[in-house]
């Protein structure tokens, strides 16, 4: 196969592994045993915003330079992409081949929308009780998860701010929270607003981001962990901003 | 006692599954990791069963076990580590801390604030160490029996 092709399966596989939250080292790792399954030596530089690939072959320096502007969490995409890296280094199949290979990863199907919004509910529910709250609580928690749910959608597409939607998620935790109180008797807000938050809680930047930094990936383990704190502080000050709505709580 | 542990055990289950779902894992994997959740954090819950939240020691030693489990797991079910621990760890982060950071900020008490930010830095820290030990620790035992198999 020539470098180009090597270099282009290389650098789409590490940019959506990178794009749907692989760690660092993974998409490293990735682009690397790809270009050398194909003898093929490259030196990987990956950092969370993007990634530059360098490969040295019969036709010179290559260098390609890519941008990643979205960032979700996709654990099947991430095993799948996986999956197509081992197969590549023992079989070595031909470009058409991993091509539409990719291809077919880019487009896969997810949950339906009902089952992500259940899937919100259900994680507002069971936190709500781990976090020691009564059954009220936890049902309390699951009606705003709903909500959660519904908005995540309603956000999906298109954001031209992108940490808008953890704010409004976090202002109408922190605005619908104090109400339940105020409704339905024996419930506590603080259980059923954590409950809720659980659900934005950036778990894998944080662990992927201690990861990165522990991994000897200093730059992108720093930048992963500021993009937890960002993510964390947007949420707080939407909850923040609801708290304030009712004075607070006592 | 029985009770609290199964009912930990199903609440850590579906605390696993249901964000593991709204991030998009195979079905195939997704009874694995809830298993994997719940395993990790009945044995932290019965390290302390008294305390009303959970320690850091008891977050390291149920964020190892998630972690051993998922490395297993991987092996067995041919899938990378991350998918089973990233869900599986949910148990264990520290929500709650996080939660009380944001309301003594709202109340402008700064000294609780700043008490309970750290609290959760140390608690998000102890997880991702304790994943990272057993990652490296696999890493080796699987470099050594290659280097034995050769």
């Amino acid at each position: 196969m020539e470098q180009e092709k090597i270099l282009d399966i290389a650098v789409r596989a590490g940019l959506m592994l990178l794009s749907f939250g692989g760690e660092t080292y993974r998409v490293e790792d990735t682009i690397k045993r790809i270009c050398l399954s194909y003898n093929l030596k490259c030196e990987p530089f990956v950092l969370p915003t993007g990634l530059f690939v360098s490969a040295e072959g019969e036709k010179g320096v290559t260098t390609i330079c890519k941008r990643v502007s979205s960032r979700t969490v996709d654990l099947k995409k991430i095993a799948r992409i996986n999956d197509l890296s081992r197969r590549i280094e023992y079989h070595k199949p031909d470009y058409e081949e991993i091509k539409s290979e990719l291809d077919n990863i880019a487009q896969d199907s997810s949950y339906s929308r009902l089952t992500v919004i259940i899937s919100y509910a259900l994680t507002s529910f069971t936190y709500a009780l781990i976090f020691g709250g009564s059954r009220t609580d936890a049902l309390s928690a699951l009606f705003i998860g709903v909500i959660l749910g519904l908005l995540r959608f309603v956000f999906s597409k298109d954001n031209s701010f992108p940490f808008i939607d953890l704010f409004v998620d976090g202002f109408v935790t922190g605005i619908l929270g104090p109400v339940i109180p105020r409704v339905i008797p024996d419930t506590n807000a603080y259980v059923i607003i954590t409950g809720v938050l659980t659900n934005l809680v950036p778990g894998v930047a944080l662990t992927n981001g201690v990861r990165d930094l522990l991994h000897g990936d200093t730059i992108s383990g720093l930048a992963k962990l500021g993009e937890a704190i960002i993510i964390v502080a947007v949420i707080a000050a939407g909850t923040a901003v609801g708290l304030f709505f009712w004075g607070g709580f006592s | 006692m029985i009770i609290h542990f199964i009912k930990n055990f199903i609440l850590a289950f579906l605390g696993s599954i249901a964000p593991a779902i709204a991030m998009n894992i195979e079905k195939r994997l997704l009874l694995w990791t809830g298993l994997g959740g719940s395993v990790g954090y009945c044995i932290a819950y019965a390290l302390n069963t008294s305390a009303p939240s959970l320690s850091i020691s008891q977050i390291f030693i149920g964020t190892v076990t998630v972690a051993i489990f998922s490395e297993l797991m991987a092996k067995k079910l041919k899938a990378p580590a991350t998918v089973f621990c990233v869900p599986g760890i949910f148990p264990f982060l520290p929500g709650i801390a996080a939660y009380q950071t944001i309301q003594s900020l709202v109340e402008n008490n700064v000294q609780k604030a700043v008490r309970h930010a750290v609290d959760t830095l140390f608690k998000a820290f102890t997880i991702a160490f304790g994943i990272l030990i057993v990652t490296a620790l696999f890493r080796l035992i699987r470099k050594k029996y290659t280097a034995l198999k050769d």
